[in-house]
């Protein structure tokens, strides 16, 4: 009888996965809900694949879903998320290859990468976005030209304008920190670029590393030891930490800038750049050229945002004893 | 579900590799060795640093699995040279490893799209296949040479070792050194595979190698399979599980756990079948006497 009872469980077991999966299967489909004018009768399906959980990503995915449907583009939208696992990515890849979609949408390096791979000797065409430097991940061979049916929207930041508003924000600064996490490719491309940005007008760089959430403190001290300002890079170990980031270095009266809006609800200082969202609407605008207005995708080059919102925090700007018109402020958007 | 059946056989060959590796260390030496999640990607940015230099395919691979089986003689080193509790061996030589794969190539993510690699020309499947076998078939021979059965004896019982006049650490020294260039060799083909080196990719590569070994062990457990054709199904086994948990299209934030149920099912299953049908029979002789 005991053994019984054992197949039972067993088989409750067995059975709730597989009712659970027909279950949610369709939570991972959206169907896209066309709204205004329909462009045509056409249904298509896009693969969206996404590296991991996280909310400049999945602001990402948002802005593509959300133009599509502005757009009025009849679309089912198959979304997966690798969970951080670069083999989960290449089979997410696949299975999109294998359901013969019209388009893969990838958010992120490593997810992009991947789908690379998939596509190969496929016709099927890759929009990415959320990638820093799609040369140096070899997505393409160069930014202006779109060879291999991989083209798509760039995250970079406006580097040399950022690091300006640090001249405005502290008088005769001249070292500026950046915190970043040394396990991620994009974030090394960053602080390069800062580098070469900051020779340009005066200003040195100095870099901290981190591997893991926990070295952030340590981090911070260092950093206000030999630097007078926190330029904040778009890194997902520091994004995932920026309430911490902050307030480190909101205590040691460090100014800080970032590329990222959404940074700044999180307490950073001030930011100019772009914004995870629009990036993906206009990965999303890609798309549609590609499917609905037939546009071949070797004619559209790799885009940079064409958006560049700035924003203020205006607690931080008096913790840190700065007024409203400051230069650095200009133009921006406040907010508490 | 052609090419997503593909792609699990084909991955699960690249991590039958990485488990036929760990079972040498953790399963035969009783030596639990953490510097896998070191290893794995050290494979993948040696073959990177090498192919980017214009070394062949062929040479960069055997490279890794060469600079592998030197992690492996530096957890050696700690464990037994400097007397560091083994777990913790392992450990110091994947942080270590850290470090040293970040300055190979002076970079985090080294994309090898434009070089060649060992799969060019060939069905990707076919040379997975060969390297996997010829991987299982001397690793079989191996173990049934002296030193592979001082090596198995060292794991079982380290005292009878000594008392055959042998030293154990020796036979340790081999066991880490073939297990990690192993799982590094699996790194470098895993690299060639995915497009690219990335410093990400040793992490929770331990729990995907023990578990293709105890899934790979669970599999007709009465049969008599030797280890390495275990760790090979094992590894299949998981990657395919994987498999069909994306395939299914279930809600990504459910991807993990749905994964681990699938393969407690299974092995459930495995576990309770077979010995069900046993009671059952007996059952059925007993009433038969009555």
């Amino acid at each position: 009888m005991e053994f019984n009872l054992i197949k039972k469980i067993t088989s409750i077991l067995l059975s709730t996965v597989f009712l659970l999966t027909a279950c949610t299967g369709g939570t991972a489909e959206i169907d896209g809900a066309g709204t205004g004018e329909k462009n045509n009768n056409e249904t298509f399906t896009i693969g969206i694949s996404q590296f991991i959980e996280h909310p400049a990503l999945d602001a990402s995915r948002q802005g593509f879903i959300d133009e599509m449907n502005t757009q009025g583009v009849d679309v089912k939208f198959l979304v997966q998320n690798a969970q951080g696992d670069i083999t989960n990515a290449r089979m997410i890849s696949e299975k999109f290859v294998k359901d013969d979609v019209d388009l893969i949408f990838s958010i992120a390096t490593l997810s992009s990468q991947s789908a690379k791979q998939a596509i190969k000797g496929t016709d099927i065409p890759m929009v990415f976005t959320a990638v820093t430097d799609p040369v140096f991940s070899q997505l393409v061979s160069d930014i202006n030209v779109t060879d291999n049916n991989i083209t798509g929207v760039v995250d970079a930041a406006p580097v040399k304008e950022n690091l300006e508003l640090f001249k405005d924000l502290k008088k005769d600064i001249k070292t500026i920190g950046i915190i970043y996490n040394t396990g991620e490719s994009n974030s090394e491309v960053q602080v390069n670029k800062a580098r070469e940005e900051a020779e340009k007008i005066g200003l040195e760089i100095e870099p901290v590393g981190i591997s893991s959430i926990n070295d952030i403190p340590q981090a911070l001290d260092t950093i206000s030891k030999k630097s007078e300002g926190l330029y904040i890079i778009t890194d997902n170990m520091v994004a995932s930490s920026m309430p911490l980031v902050a307030e480190l270095a909101k205590e040691k009266g460090l100014p800080t800038v970032s590329a990222d809006g959404t940074h700044v609800d999180k307490g950073i200082l001030v930011s100019k750049g772009i914004s995870f969202y629009e990036i993906g609407r206009q990965s999303a605008d890609i798309a549609k050229q590609i499917l609905v207005d037939k546009t071949n995708i070797s004619e559209i080059p790799v885009q940079h945002s064409d958006r560049i919102e700035k924003k203020v925090n205006g607690e931080t700007m008096k913790a840190l004893g700065l007024t409203k018109d400051n230069d650095a402020f200009q133009g921006a958007e406040f907010v508490d | 579900m052609n090419t997503l059946i593909l792609t699990s056989i084909e991955q699960g060959l690249i991590f039958a590799v990485l488990a036929i590796g760990v079972m040498i260390t953790f399963k035969i030496l009783d030596f639990a060795d953490m510097s896998v999640e070191g290893t794995f990607p050290l494979g993948a940015f040696v073959f990177a640093r090498f192919i980017t230099q214009g070394v062949d395919p062929v040479t960069s691979t055997l490279a890794a699995f060469l600079f592998g089986s030197l992690a492996g003689l530096t957890t050696y080193i700690l464990n037994i040279k400097l007397k560091i509790k083994a777990l913790l061996s392992g450990i110091l030589t994947m942080t270590i490893l850290y470090s040293v794969n970040l300055r190979l190539n002076g970079k985090s993510n080294v994309a090898l799209f434009e070089y060649s690699s060992i799969f060019d020309g060939v069905q990707v499947v076919v040379v997975l296949i060969i390297i996997a076998v010829a991987v299982k078939i001397l690793m079989d021979i191996f173990l049934k040479t002296e030193i592979g059965y001082l090596l198995i004896a060292t794991g079982d019982n380290e005292t009878l070792v000594k008392s055959l006049g042998e030293n154990s650490n020796k036979y340790k020294l081999i066991g880490l050194m073939l297990s990690n260039g192993l799982v590094a060799l699996s790194g470098a083909m895993m690299a060639q595979y995915q497009g690219f080196a990335e410093i990400t990719m040793g992490t929770g590569i331990i729990v995907v190698a023990i578990a293709s070994v105890i899934v790979g062990d669970t599999i007709l457990k009465n049969a008599n399979l030797k280890n390495t054709t275990r760790a090979i199904t094992g590894a299949l086994a998981y990657k395919f599980i994987g498999a069909v948990a994306i395939d299914l299209g279930i809600d990504p934030t459910d991807l993990r756990a749905i994964n681990a149920i699938i393969v407690i099912a299974f092995l459930s299953y495995n576990t309770f079948g077979p010995e069900m049908s046993k009671i059952k029979k007996r059952n059925r002789l007993e009433g038969a006497q009555c």
